[in-house]
């Protein structure tokens, strides 16, 4: 059986398809069109990497912030359903799931059977959020993938005021205007994303093991100030995190109807 | 000399700019300056006050009293006495708008609703500036998202009959969709007037928390949006009253009005 899930994200929309063997073909692309055109798009070029084709799908689930303008199936999922759907494939044994994408981020509670048992996210405030890392990757003029490695050089992280994406990106161009060094900027940012995380976490019972996914989840240095602000290791998934809640949307599409 | 006219001064120093105006004791102006600030708020002050004697062709010690606001506020000595920005802002609004009671300030960065009492004494106020919604940052960004220039912005959104819905009020958020609604060949203007919208609900919730009597005026670089200022004139049901000088003087010259109301009380006391 082959089913595909579609994550359209506020960013970045993902397609996996999922055949009995496990993870057949990926796909990662920007939202740089409508939702409509992105998501066939990357369906098709899912499809294409997997080796199959629409018609052998035995179905197609969808989740994620956008997916309410995508006309491909009437199977939709919320995100926090995909991603506890997804991490508990990877790994059963994680409690609780940080997902932090491009603007949203939600944390999810996980009972043994996968299933959600609370979660919390930040729908309508982009602080803390993947765009932010982006935003200052461009003021600095740094590539967005070196940004987390250059933000451990550091051994004195400028702290943020506001938790305002908006305006904490001025507080950053005024740290460059002043000469402030690149790696401190960063660390000061990447704790600050850090320290919004794990606040939300906190909201929610906190229950090791936990796992991050998301994009931002590919951020070493935000792997790295969340670990040590929470004390807590971040379990390893041995699966892009990116994918993981379109992963978890494929697999809902094999039981679902 | 039953009629001695005493001058007064005040000086708001800000992050950008700073004011000094001098008035007489009637309240009407005789000097409004405005500068860019120095790298220390005493020497923009100084700098200003000297700019504005000099426009109205008097010496220092010809002012009898000179207050000072803003947030260089306490490093000047030759003010008798600091007032917050808040209380300035809603006396000078007072005073240059026909004695309006409420004053709705949108700022590049802040926004606040201030009550003031028939004297223009602040009674209350609710301001944000944590969150660039409601804020003329908002604007900024979005006309940047539409390739627009912000100059323009609100003349565009006037040109509207049917504004879209905007469902965000965070502007990162609201990035988003607007790029949606661009891709999926939705027009400008309909676009900028839903933000505009947006922009209304979110200052009409700030007015809701302080409440709304009597006249209205607004301040701050948005009352500029001709966009902003008719749709929300028609969300709050109210006809701004103008202002007869410069806005940016406002803080200036309400420092400068408690100083004259301090100098009154006193002569008040001595009789």
């Amino acid at each position: 059986m082959i089913t595909a899930g579609l994550d359209i994200g506020t960013r970045f929309a993902k397609a996996v398809i999922v055949g009995d063997e496990g993870v057949v073909g990926t796909q990662i692309s920007l939202v740089d069109d409508t939702v409509q055109k992105v998501s066939k798009k990357i369906l098709k070029k899912a499809l294409k990497k997997a080796g199959e084709s629409r018609r052998r799908l035995s179905g197609l689930a969808i989740t994620g912030y956008g997916r309410k303008g995508v006309k491909l199936t009437k199977q939709g999922y919320p995100a926090s359903l995909c991603i506890a759907k997804g991490v508990h494939y990877l790994n059963p044994g994680i409690r609780v799931a940080f997902d932090v994408g491009g603007l949203i981020t939600q944390v999810i509670q996980i009972g043994e059977d996968g299933s959600v048992n609370d979660y919390l996210e930040n729908e309508k405030c982009a602080s803390g959020s993947g765009r932010f890392l982006e935003l200052v990757a461009e003021a600095l003029e740094v590539d967005i993938d070196r940004i987390g490695p250059l933000s451990l050089d550091s051994d004195q992280s400028l702290p943020l005021s506001s938790q305002c994406v908006v305006f904490a990106e001025s507080e950053v161009i005024n740290h460059v205007n002043a000469g402030e060094e690149p790696a401190d900027i960063l660390a000061g940012l990447h704790r600050s994303i850090a320290e919004r995380v794990a606040s939300l976490a906190k909201k929610l019972s906190f229950i090791p093991p936990v796992a991050l996914v998301g994009g931002v989840a590919k951020n070493i240095g935000v792997v790295h100030f969340l670990e040590d602000t929470l004390e807590e290791p971040l379990q390893p998934l041995h699966q892009d995190p990116q994918i993981v809640a379109a992963l978890g949307a494929a697999l809902l599409a094999r039981n679902g109807n | 000399m039953l009629n001695n006219n005493r001058l007064f001064a005040g000086i708001d120093v800000g992050s950008l700019s700073a004011e000094a105006v001098i008035l007489n004791q009637d309240g009407s102006v005789l000097a409004g300056e405005i500068i860019k600030v120095r790298p220390r708020p005493l020497q923009s002050a100084q700098e200003v006050f000297g700019n504005a004697l000099s426009s109205a062709g008097l010496a220092e010690d010809q002012i009898d009293l000179c207050y000072a606001t803003g947030y260089g506020r306490d490093t000047i000595p030759f003010a008798g006495k600091n007032i917050s920005e808040i209380s300035c802002h809603g006396k000078g609004a007072h005073h240059l708008a026909s004695h309006v009671s409420t004053v709705i300030d949108i700022g590049g960065q802040d926004c606040k609703v201030i009550r003031v009492d028939p004297e223009g004494f602040l009674v209350d106020f609710v301001m944000n500036d944590k969150c660039a919604a409601g804020t003329g940052r908002f604007l900024e960004m979005m006309a940047k998202t539409l390739g627009v220039d912000i100059a323009e912005l609100g003349q565009l959104s006037l040109k509207s009959r049917k504004p879209l819905t905007m469902s965000s009020q965070c502007s990162i958020f609201a990035e988003i969709e607007v790029l949606q609604l661009l891709y999926s060949g939705k027009k400008k203007k309909h676009i900028a007037s839903g933000l505009h919208a947006s922009l209304v609900r979110r200052i009409k919730a700030l007015t809701g928390r302080v409440g709304i009597n009597g006249k209205v005026c607004m301040t701050g670089g948005v009352s500029k949006n001709p966009g902003m200022v008719s749709m929300l004139e028609q969300e709050l049901n109210v006809t701004f009253q103008p202002l007869s000088m410069d806005p940016q003087l406002i803080g200036a010259l309400g420092a400068g009005l408690f100083a004259r109301d301090a100098w009154k009380g006193e002569k008040e006391g001595d009789a």
